[in-house]
């Protein structure tokens, strides 16, 4: 059956999932700007990592659903409450139908998202639905909005115990404003000579223009030794780029695809999740380590989320609630397949 | 990768999940033709872990799954077919289809006009005699989808604006250096503004969202501000030429 949420109080909101695969036709990449907290959220509803969830920026949030639900709130600090009653991030709660759920950011950090067990019904783009702000795509939550969710199995089973369903061990990161940040040597890391040390001994402060396209960083930058326009080139989300004298601009999900400034360093994986929970006035350091390094974390990262998952696989089942995944897949997105195949053979 | 390759051909890292390879031929033509093969290559034959390309002219981004592959399996998977990269590959990417693109010039569709007519010191309509002469390739996808252009044969490059606009209106027809671009989606623009079309390039309510790509061409033809009615509503690619 399906159920439908009403969302008393929005904030700013937009449903999400981890993004959009499609550079190739110039589209950027979005999706849930702190992976991490998405992933963990999706998963500790027994949702596929992929599953579209609300991610909401500085919170301020109230929601209704008619029908029952598990939901987890993760990312920023939070103050969550259901029914009044005080509850904690990172844990599976049931959501009962009529409860009012209100999530307040209150802390550090800038983004928390919601997860609702079952497949909320939303308009998708190539395999994602994802708002891209650029094409004008998406769902952007407001008081009132209605949104359907569709469960793979009614919660029959779940009885309200008046306290979290399971609060399995997730690895936290720190938050805190002094957020450190990893990069690696960028593809034009040489061209910026002896400067580039700037990038490692300056803090930078945090830009209030800065958004979910690019993150503007306030501080002695690094200063290009060559001269030359150069031509357009592809850019990585979490590339680094110096525009102006005093700002760096570092990409995030929302970034264009190409760009025309030379790439001294690339934010990791995990350091743009942590970007992703910065805000303006937060003070901030990059350390650099050896690409053979931030793969080792990203993947040590990767079965932190397969262990979380093997835990709530019990842990569901436990409860009579059978999870949306396949055990076997680790949640990459699916890939917009090219429409030019279907649109002339070669 | 054979020695004669590797001084054509840098592949270097770009963060823990992508990879930028750079084709530096003497001919600008093969460059642009190896780094979309290539993509195109990648992309077909659904190279495991890879989640993105991006081709422009010399350039080649390839984003992947860091969990699925790495750095080091890609470049030697990309190396291996750059050695069988032949000639014949290369060149089924050369030629395109054309789409006959009309344009409202001048006046407040295309402010820019006058300045960019007195800099090359041309009269108005010379400006639009030679941006409608020829079909212009289509090199690659920029931001939102944008169909980066080879730039029209003004006798010499046209320099950006000084001050970019905060927005420029979709279907804005820009030209800037030796390039031209059409923007599908209202963007700031730091580019000559010399005309607009009516057509829609990138609608995400159809599917395909876009309807050429790289190798394809734009031919520019002007119309009359009365016209653009007309033209709003058809889909590129079923205009014909005029």
């Amino acid at each position: 059956m399906p159920a439908e949420l009403t969302i008393k109080k929005s904030g700013m909101a937009v449903v999400t999932d981890l993004g959009r695969h499609a550079t190739h036709l110039g589209q950027s990449t979005n999706g849930a700007l702190d992976q991490f907290a998405a992933r963990v959220a999706n998963t500790l509803v027994g949702n596929e990592h992929n599953a579209p969830l609300i991610e909401m920026t500085l919170a301020d949030f109230r929601m209704t659903a008619d029908s029952d639900l598990l939901i987890a709130v993760t990312g920023a600090m939070a103050e969550i409450r259901i029914d009044g009653v005080l509850r904690s991030s990172w844990e599976t709660m049931p959501l009962m139908s009529g409860q009012l759920l209100e999530i307040q950011q209150k802390g550090n950090g800038l983004r928390n998202y919601l997860s609702v067990s079952g497949n909320l019904q939303v308009p998708m783009l190539l395999g994602s639905c994802a708002p891209d702000t650029l094409i004008g795509f998406g769902t952007h939550l407001s008081d009132g909005a209605r949104v359907g969710a569709r469960h793979n199995t009614p919660l029959t089973a779940l009885k309200y115990m008046d306290v979290p369903l399971a609060r399995p061990d997730v690895p936290l990161r720190p938050q805190n404003n002094k957020p450190v940040v990893t990069v690696t040597e960028g593809p034009d890391y040489h061209e910026f000579g002896a400067s580039i040390r700037r990038l490692f001994e300056e803090k930078y402060t945090v830009g209030a223009r800065s958004n979910h396209i690019g993150m503007r960083l306030q501080g002695r930058v690094p200063v290009r030794q060559t001269i030359g326009e150069l031509l357009s080139t592809g850019v990585p989300l979490g590339a680094v780029e110096v525009p102006s004298e005093d700002e760096l601009l570092v990409l995030h999900r929302g970034r264009g695809v190409t760009a025309g400034y030379a790439v001294p360093a690339v934010v990791t994986a995990v350091g743009l999740d942590i970007l992703a929970q910065s805000r303006p006035g937060d003070l901030l350091t990059f350390e650099m380590v050896e690409t053979r390094e931030a793969l080792e974390r990203v993947r040590e990262q990767h079965r932190q989320l397969k262990h979380l998952r093997s835990r709530m696989e019990i842990i569901l089942r436990g409860h009579g609630i059978s999870p949306a995944w396949d055990i076997e897949s680790h949640g990459s997105p699916p890939r917009a397949h090219s429409h030019f195949a279907t649109r002339r053979p070669a | 990768m054979s020695e004669l390759l590797a001084q054509q051909i840098s592949i270097r890292d770009c963060g823990d999940s992508a990879l930028r390879l750079t084709a530096a031929y003497s001919d600008r033509e093969r460059n642009w033709l190896t780094v979309q093969a290539l993509a195109v290559w990648l992309r077909e034959y659904d190279v495991p872990g890879v989640r993105g390309v991006v081709p422009t002219y010399d350039s080649l981004l390839v984003e992947f799954d860091p969990v699925t592959t790495d750095h080091q399996n890609l470049r030697y998977m990309i190396s291996l077919r750059l050695e069988t990269l032949d000639d014949g590959m290369l060149g089924n990417r050369a030629s395109g289809t054309v789409f006959h693109v009309p344009v409202v010039f001048g006046g407040e569709y295309g402010p820019d006009i006058e300045s960019v007519s007195e800099k090359l010191a041309l009269p108005i309509r010379d400006v639009i005699g030679i941006v409608c002469r020829s079909a212009l390739k289509i090199r690659c996808l920029a931001q939102a989808g944008a169909p980066m252009l080879d730039g029209p044969g003004f006798p010499s490059p046209v320099a950006r604006r000084q001050d970019p606009r905060t927005s420029v209106p979709s279907g804005s027809v820009v030209v800037a250096g030796i390039q031209a671009n059409v923007i599908p989606t209202p963007a700031p623009c730091g580019w000559q503004l010399l005309g607009r079309t009516p057509l829609t390039l990138v609608d995400v309510q159809n599917s395909p969202i876009l309807a050429y790509r790289p190798g394809d061409s734009l031919k520019f033809f002007p119309i009359k501000e009365a016209e653009w009615e007309k033209y709003q509503n058809t889909p590129l690619g079923e205009i014909d030429a005029r």
